[in-house]
């Protein structure tokens, strides 16, 4: 995933911190679950954009947020250096850079992998080692349930797309019935 | 010659006339005194006219009958010419004739060649219009033929869509990652 200069420079001051406390997987881990709490959560999202609210304001609330996720202190003054930056409505963008970061540094993929449903180990375990195959690098699965895909698999690995779904079985067919040649 | 024998002529009847009535008045009975005497002043009378009017007379007779024969000639010439002229006229309208044929025959020949050329335009075009429309009528056909196929396709897609929906069971999406992962190794 291509990240922007400011998710970049934030996730590699944190990743760095983590790293030399070696604490990188699991500040990665924390980031996880505060990114998912922001993305759950309309009110959160505008508590990061809407003016109205001061820095004040803001800090009291993700700090009272941290609390209940019960971060370590490098996440927990992380999110709250972001947050008094104005910048807390990038947090995904960061997270996301931050795993990039720390699977480029670990030498891992992370590969996004869409299913109707979630894949069995024996097969989640086949996927992982062709794809660590392929890019020659330690594969990390995280697997996105799509109902639209209909059935079949889609994977997202090092910016390329192996789409195995159905419903690209039947945009092709549409596509073919389409041309003047079907 | 002829001249004297008009004036002896004219002589003559002068006597006579005047002697005519002096034996009338005789009642029959032949008063030869009389008649000598009436004789004698008509052939004096007479002589009087002929010597001073005779010349004159006769001068004016030939010049009647001089101007009577070139008014005679006038008129020969007067009816060639007008016989020149009808002639002339005559093959005038002759020849006017023949050129009004000609002329008829050319407007009727160019008419004809007008009337061909317009048909023949007018056929052009209605070949032209003809292919226009089978053309237009082509396109046309063509793309609703494409449209209705496209739309055909389109709900083709949309049941089959459905019907997998419907009907994919966790089986089948086993089946359908174990292919995916089978293809994926043959890839790899």
């Amino acid at each position: 995933m291509k990240s922007s200069t400011i998710a970049l420079r934030y996730s590699q001051a944190v990743l760095a911190l983590a790293t030399d406390r070696k604490q990188h997987e699991q500040i990665g881990r924390e980031l996880d679950r505060v990114a998912a709490v922001f993305a759950g959560s309309d009110e959160l999202r505008a508590l990061s954009r809407n003016p109205k609210f001061s820095v004040a304001d803001r800090k009291a609330i993700v700090s009272e947020l941290l609390k209940r996720l019960m971060v370590s202190p490098i996440t927990r003054n992380f999110v709250m250096l972001i947050t008094e930056k104005g910048r807390l409505q990038h947090i995904a963008e960061i997270v996301a850079a931050y795993h990039d970061q720390a699977d480029s540094q670990a030498g891992r993929i992370r590969a996004q992998v869409t299913v109707v449903a979630p894949l069995a180990e024996l097969e989640a375990a086949r996927l992982r080692t062709v794809l660590q195959k392929m890019t020659g690098k330690q594969v990390v699965l995280e697997q996105q349930v799509d109902p639209s895909i209909i059935g079949g698999v889609v994977t997202r690995v090092g910016g390329r797309i192996y789409d195995g779904s159905v419903r690209a079985q039947l945009e092709s067919l549409r596509t073919r019935l389409r041309s003047p040649a079907a | 010659m002829k001249h004297h024998r008009q004036t002896l002529t004219l002589g003559l009847t002068v006597l006579l006339s005047l002697t005519a009535p002096a034996f009338a008045a005789g009642g029959g009975e032949v008063g030869w005194s009389k008649t000598i005497f009436h004789g004698v002043n008509a052939a004096i009378l007479f002589y009087i006219i002929y010597r001073f009017f005779g010349p004159k007379v006769t001068a004016g007779l030939q010049s009647k009958s001089k101007q009577v024969a070139r008014d005679i000639d006038e008129a020969t010439r007067l009816q060639a010419e007008a016989s020149a002229r009808l002639a002339a006229a005559e093959a005038d309208l002759a020849a006017l004739a023949g050129k009004a044929e000609a002329l008829l025959a050319d407007l009727r020949r160019e008419g004809e060649a007008e009337r061909d050329k317009l048909v023949a335009q007018a056929k052009a075009e209605a070949e032209r219009i003809t292919a226009e429309a089978e053309r237009t009528a082509r396109s046309e056909i063509a793309r609703v033929k494409a449209r209705l196929e496209a739309e055909l396709g389109e709900m083709a897609v949309e049941a089959a869509a459905r019907a997998l929906r419907e009907k994919t069971t966790p089986a089948d999406q086993r089946r359908l990652a174990v292919e995916y992962l089978t293809r994926l190794e043959e890839r790899s």
